[in-house]
């Protein structure tokens, strides 16, 4: 499994102590193409967000959101970096 | 003559006439105020030695934290052989306290060491200005201290355990209840109070509370990245549930599991599959079909992140099973749920007998955008190229009538890829009018590289030399884009043109980076067709043994998992070697 991240951004800007509106559409369609959440990160001003899964690869979690009809701006792989 | 006088700082108030001397004495310059800190470890020990010398006085010095009242307490109760806290230590906090603290000071004994004042109304009965009142006191007393902004907390623990000791266990059993019940419904059984509702319906004995509340405190666990205390939670909510009704058991119980889809849980989620599958089981029983289904993709996900994908594809599909079993209301999802088996490769027999089944249903099924798109992936996949375009054409069509782009460009880019396994580039290359410009508003996506690597692969079928570059070009940006399944069907189709024009090392290469993408995603199709390729690049640069590996390596690949294209390949190779 891969780490995937992908980035949304939002306009209007979305109320940052609510659960992401995407939430809801991608969560059956997340274990059909075996993606699986890890986290996500929403900007202090509601605009941007990054969330970030785990997949076999970054086509799966595209796959995913466009199939729940869920906008992105980029889907990359990524791995964990040393602080 | 010299004075030594000791109090708490927030208890002169209560008595006046030492209040009054002391500010005397502070006017005329005459004292001397010195801040007693708590005794150090070494002081602590020596202390309790003092009236206990084999006292555990490590014990001692964390449970009365350097207070020589309660150090000298403790060691005595210890050295007399028992755990309870001396009733002197309640005497001496609590009992002098008047009413509106008394009150109050067991339902914190009992919420626990820090507590929100402004949800105690809710919780108590007690008024908000009593409460208030209450608290004051208690502060002033040493009794609780601020914690943050927004709670208190003990000062000591050894306090409350004290005040603990005097609820009796029914009491205490209540308490909890009207805890966990009060915040349950100011917050709901979610965000930060979760952890707190499932410990108090715990107390409390409310097993379906306590369940529910752990469901919430996993989540929100998980979001802060606290796993050890997800985990922790959703091990009390599992012990919880089994003293809940059949039916409300299962429902909680998955619930509580499905948690552990997280990655960072996925040893949790090992150890536990016996569980998973043993409620899955019993989910089954008793036809509770959505917690069969939700079972079912959990077990799907543990062994795919093991690596195990033949039996996470079991599992999809078994998972699909336990949604037939609805029947005709569900019938969406059914059509859903087969053209997701035809579009991930899952099981594309199975799929192509649902649609057949499906078309029962008639246009409520039919004469949708999904059933016409799985139909046509399923037709693709049983090379019936006729049929595939007939159902992508009219996908597209609803696709674009609901103007959903990523749905009419999979459409449009499926026809296309069957018009170039048919040899057919003039029809790609008169289509690409319609989904270049479709992939170009399908922003962030791979779309775009896709896109191209069609006309590319379109133009060098045609005879055009240049368009090679082309393809590498955008083959590049699939891998770049990590589009796995994308790139190893670009570079298995620029092989095929490749080897059909006698560069056995140019395809052997293409086939090489084909096999690495399609197995990195499990692809059978993709996979055969690459080992194909290689096989028959080997075979005509004359390293047969190599070729017969190739063979051998597509061979163990099960007949039913491979496209009539990828057979078409295979065979081709076979006769080749032959």
């Amino acid at each position: 499994m891969a780490l995937l991240v992908v980035e949304e951004r939002f306009s209007p800007a979305i109320d940052v102590n609510q659960v992401n509106p995407n939430a809801d559409k991608l969560s059956p369609c997340l274990p059909t193409y075996g993606v699986t959440w890890v986290a996500s990160y929403i900007a202090n001003d509601g605009t941007r967000c990054i969330c970030v899964y785990e997949a076999p690869d970054a086509e799966a979690v595209r796959r995913a959101y466009r199939t729940a009809g869920a906008p992105f701006e980029a889907v990359w792989p990524a791995k964990g970096m040393r602080a | 003559m010299l004075f030594a006088c000791a109090a708490r700082a927030g208890e002169l108030g209560d008595n006046s006439p030492a209040l009054r001397m002391v500010r005397a004495w502070t006017r005329e310059r005459r004292s001397r105020e010195i801040r007693i800190a708590p005794l150090d470890r070494e002081a602590t020990e020596r202390l309790a030695r003092s009236v206990c010398s084999e006292v555990d006085a490590m014990r001692v010095f964390s449970e009365s934290e350097g207070n020589p009242f309660f150090a000298l307490e403790i060691a005595r109760a210890l050295g007399a052989g028992t755990d309870r806290i001396p009733d002197t230590i309640h005497a001496e906090r609590i009992d002098r306290l008047d009413e509106h603290g008394r009150e109050l000071v067991p339902w914190l004994a009992v919420w626990g060491r820090s507590f929100s004042p402004d949800r105690l109304p809710a919780v108590t009965e007690l008024t908000a200005a009593n409460v208030v009142a209450g608290i004051e006191l208690l502060e002033r007393h040493g009794v609780v201290r601020a914690h943050d902004a927004l709670t208190y907390d003990f000062a000591h623990d050894v306090i409350r355990r004290a005040a603990l000791q005097r609820v009796s266990a029914p009491r205490r059993r209540m308490m909890h209840l009207r805890i966990a019940r009060a915040l349950a419904e100011i917050e709901g059984v979610r965000g930060e109070l979760a952890g707190d509702i499932a410990r108090h319906a715990e107390g409390g004995g409310d097993a379906e509370l306590c369940a529910r509340a752990c469901v919430g405190a996993g989540k929100h666990c998980l979001r802060l990245f606290a796993y050890e205390e997800a985990a922790a939670a959703i091990d009390l909510g599992c012990r919880h549930v089994a003293r809940l009704p059949r039916e409300a058991r299962i429902r909680l119980h998955m619930r509580l599991l499905k948690l552990l889809e997280h990655p960072a849980l996925r040893r949790v989620a090992t150890r536990r599959s016996a569980e998973i599958a043993r409620l899955c089981g019993e989910a089954s029983e008793a036809g509770m079909a959505s917690e069969l289904s939700a079972g079912l993709h959990l077990l799907g996900w543990v062994h795919l992140a093991g690596g195990d994908f033949q039996s996470a594809r079991k599992n999809a599909v078994r998972a699909l099973d336990a949604l037939l079993q609805r029947g005709q209301k569900d019938v969406i999802g059914l059509v859903e749920g087969a053209r997701c088996l035809a579009i991930l490769d899952i099981d594309v027999p199975r799929a192509s007998a649902m649609f057949s089944d499906l078309s029962a249903f008639g246009d409520a099924a039919v004469e949708t955008l999904s059933f016409q798109w799985g139909l046509g992936l399923v037709k693709q996949w049983e090379g019936d190229a006729q049929a595939a375009l007939a159902a992508l054409r009219k996908a597209r069509a609803f696709a674009r009538d609901a103007r959903d782009h990523w749905a009419e460009f999979e459409c449009l880019s499926t026809i296309a890829m069957i018009e170039i396994d048919d040899h057919k580039p003039a029809a790609v290359l008169a289509l690409a009018g319609e989904f270049v410009p479709l992939a170009a508003k399908l922003g962030g996506g791979s779309e775009g590289a896709f896109a191209e690597a069609l006309v590319a692969l379109a133009q060098l079928a045609s005879g055009d030399v240049g368009a090679g570059a082309r393809v590498d070009q955008a083959a590049r940006a699939l891998e770049r884009l990590d589009a796995s399944f994308l790139l190893s069907y670009v570079l298995n189709g620029a092989a095929e043109i490749t080897i059909a024009r006698g560069d056995a090392a140019h395809a052997r290469a293409q086939a090489e980076r084909a096999l690495t993408a399609a197995s990195a995603v499990d692809r059978a199709s993709e996979v055969a067709r690459a080992l194909a390729l290689l096989a028959h690049a080997s075979a005509l640069e004359g390293i047969r043994a190599e070729a017969q590996r190739h063979l051998d390596a597509a061979r163990s690949i099960a007949p039913e998992r491979l496209s009539a294209n990828a057979r078409r390949i295979l065979e081709y190779a076979r006769r080749f070697m032959r």
